[in-house]
């Protein structure tokens, strides 16, 4: 079954002034939804560079078999190399040809330099092929490097979104301490995805390659759409996504008073939380549907009560996506922080101050939110205590605080 | 006019609760905050034979003072016996804090640390992981291990020792009450039943 709820912070607003409430929205798919099955048709894109040498490359090559081995006999699966050189290593083949597949893989030899572009371009035309088929398609990208054709996160951000169009996600893993991972995570924002941050790759990198395939089987819409239709006049100021991933998103355009959204894949145990600051327009005393949302099949209406009685309009009957979008938002800032930006880190600090840390405050908010309230006031403590921050330290810190813990799988 | 605490937005109407600007909140609602729960008186108060006669009616007056502070009719429950006290065991830092396991398994690291870590002179908090050891439980009986066991199997960076003994890459060790397990020997935790 798939919920979906939508909470506001604020049932009431003072009349012919100008407010700001906060919504959350929850969509979630659990254990009895009913799964259409579908076969996968996935894509890996191996980074060969000469830094992958080794224990690193033997783990890639050892995962992509264990991988393929987990396909069923329908599935597709195809290869990209990159080094300077982009290879197709495997075209897409059904994942009954073993013996070919793991031949492949293992005829896998690194080169120097790290043509991340061009690989992920071929990666697409790659997976692009059968996408369209009903197939549930992801492109699996592994590197450990700074790319060297073309470096501008932009790029990347146009490509994958290109990609995301025919539902097809971009999931890349970084391996190591030397990648970027402000550009790993734009990938995976914009190409629907994770990013995955990998330090030992001889026990995480078979982990996470599985937990692709489930992921792929456990999809039960792909590139699903959040609509959101509005009082006149109101408009969004900002929002994030809280789960599955951490991260400030680019306001999307507005057709009238809608606003169409482009969620990530709805996977069955994976939960979506969304969290979106809005400008209410001005209007005289009265009640206003303030909000029409829907995803998937389902639909939420909400209201709002303009009023001129004081104890009303200042009282906020549940503070949970006020806090939520703080703490979020401080956590954003905070990871700018980390990389040098006085500014956000300031700005941060100013919220944390503002956002209730002590456990009794936060006992009333829910699971999610107080875990994002725990991930702002660690990462708070963590990069004021250390100001000199590894690199290892720091790619640890920014996947620990975007990747906010999953629902449990029951 | 109210400034902002989060965003500086100095238009605030004065009985503004929320910031117009960033929807921050500004000032506390007008409703008074909820008293803090006073501790638990510290022993039972003896049965009193002799009630003190309540307060004579009193006399109509026509604004009605305060009611007298009442004695509190016990609102705070007097605390569960100690062996309900903490269904999950606790773990005792050499502070005498302590960290819950109100659910196994659960892991321990650098941020459950975090504040007893701060105090200590010269100990850099990174020696402990972020996922150094994790208790699971089974049957009644507690199982210690090193590293994070519950998402994924890896291993802490500085061990872990259980009373003494290194148990890094041993799999799962039964905790028994008093068990002391020791973090890259820069911190003893005591396990408590």
């Amino acid at each position: 079954m798939t919920d979906f709820k939508c909470i506001s912070n604020r049932t009431h607003v003072k009349s012919n002034s100008g407010s700001v409430i906060f919504i959350g929205v929850d969509l979630f798919a659990d254990q009895s939804t009913i799964l259409q099955s579908r076969h996968l048709n996935i894509c890996l894109a191996i980074d060969c560079s000469g830094s992958m040498q080794g224990e690193k490359i033997e783990r890639a090559k050892e995962s992509a078999i264990i991988l393929a081995r987990s396909l069923s006999p329908n599935d597709l699966i195809s290869i990209v190399t990159f080094e300077y050189k982009v290879k197709v290593l495997l075209a897409p083949t059904l994942a009954s040809e073993q013996d070919k597949i793991e031949n492949v893989i293992s005829s896998i030899q690194v080169g120097s330099a790290t043509s991340l572009y061009g690989g992920l371009q071929k990666a697409n035309d790659l997976a692009s092929k059968n996408a369209k088929s009903g197939r549930i398609t992801r492109i699996v990208l592994m590197t450990d490097g700074i790319p060297t054709d073309k470096e501008n996160p932009k790029d990347y951000e146009k490509l994958c979104a290109e990609i995301r169009k025919d539902g097809i996600t971009v999931n890349p893993i970084g391996i190591g301490d030397n990648y970027n991972d402000e550009l790993l995570l734009r990938i995976s924002d914009s190409g629907g995805g994770e990013w995955m941050h990998v330090t030992d790759p001889h026990s995480q990198l078979p982990n996470f390659l599985r937990e692709q395939v489930t992921m792929m089987l456990n999809t039960i819409a792909i590139n699903p759409e959040l609509k959101l239709e509005f009082i006149p006049g109101a408009e969004i100021i900002d929002f994030y996504t809280v789960k599955p991933i951490l991260t400030k998103m680019e306001l999307p355009q507005r057709k009238g008073n809608q606003y169409v959204l482009n969620l990530r894949d709805l996977v069955i145990g994976q939960e979506q939380t969304i969290v979106f600051r809005i400008k209410l327009p001005h209007q005289p005393s009265g009640t206003y549907n303030l909000l029409n949302a829907s995803a998937i099949d389902k639909n939420v209406d909400m209201s709002i009560t303009y009023t001129e009685d004081s104890t009303l309009y200042n009282s906020e009957p549940n503070p949970d996506p006020r806090i939520l979008l703080f703490a979020t938002e401080g956590t954003v800032l905070m990871r700018k922080g980390m990389d040098g930006d006085t500014i956000a880190l300031q700005k941060a600090e100013t919220i944390l101050k503002a956002v209730p840390t002590d456990p009794d405050a936060t006992i009333a908010l829910n699971p999610a939110t107080q875990a994002t309230v725990m991930n702002l006031k660690n990462i708070h403590d963590a990069t004021v205590m250390k100001p000199n921050l590894s690199e290892a330290e720091k790619k640890d810190l920014m996947h620990d605080t975007t990747i906010i813990r999953r629902k449990e799988n029951k | 006019m109210l400034n902002c605490p989060i965003c500086s937005f100095s238009e605030n109407p004065d009985d503004s609760v929320y910031c117009t600007e960033c929807g921050g909140k500004i000032a506390e609602e007008s409703q008074p905050e909820p008293q803090v729960v006073a501790p638990p008186p510290p022993a039972q108060p003896e049965p009193q034979v002799v009630a003190p006669p309540p307060p004579a009616q009193p006399e109509p007056q026509v604004v009605a003072p305060p009611p007298p502070a009442q004695p509190e009719p016990q609102v705070v429950a007097p605390p569960p016996p100690a062996d309900l006290q903490n269904p999950g065991g606790i773990l005792v830092l050499p502070d005498n804090s302590n960290i819950q396991v109100e659910t196994a398994p659960k892991t321990i690291g650098r941020m459950e640390l975090i504040n007893y870590l701060k105090t200590l002179q010269g100990v850099d908090p990174m020696t402990i992981s972020r996922q150094h050891f994790t208790i699971s439980q089974e049957n009644n009986t507690y199982y210690v291990e090193d590293g994070n066991t519950v998402v994924q199997d890896k291993a802490s960076s500085n061990r872990t020792f259980l009373n003494g003994v290194d148990i890094t890459d041993k799999g799962q060790q039964e905790l028994k009450n008093d068990d002391v397990i020791d973090l890259a020997n820069t911190v003893k935790l005591t396990f408590r039943l």
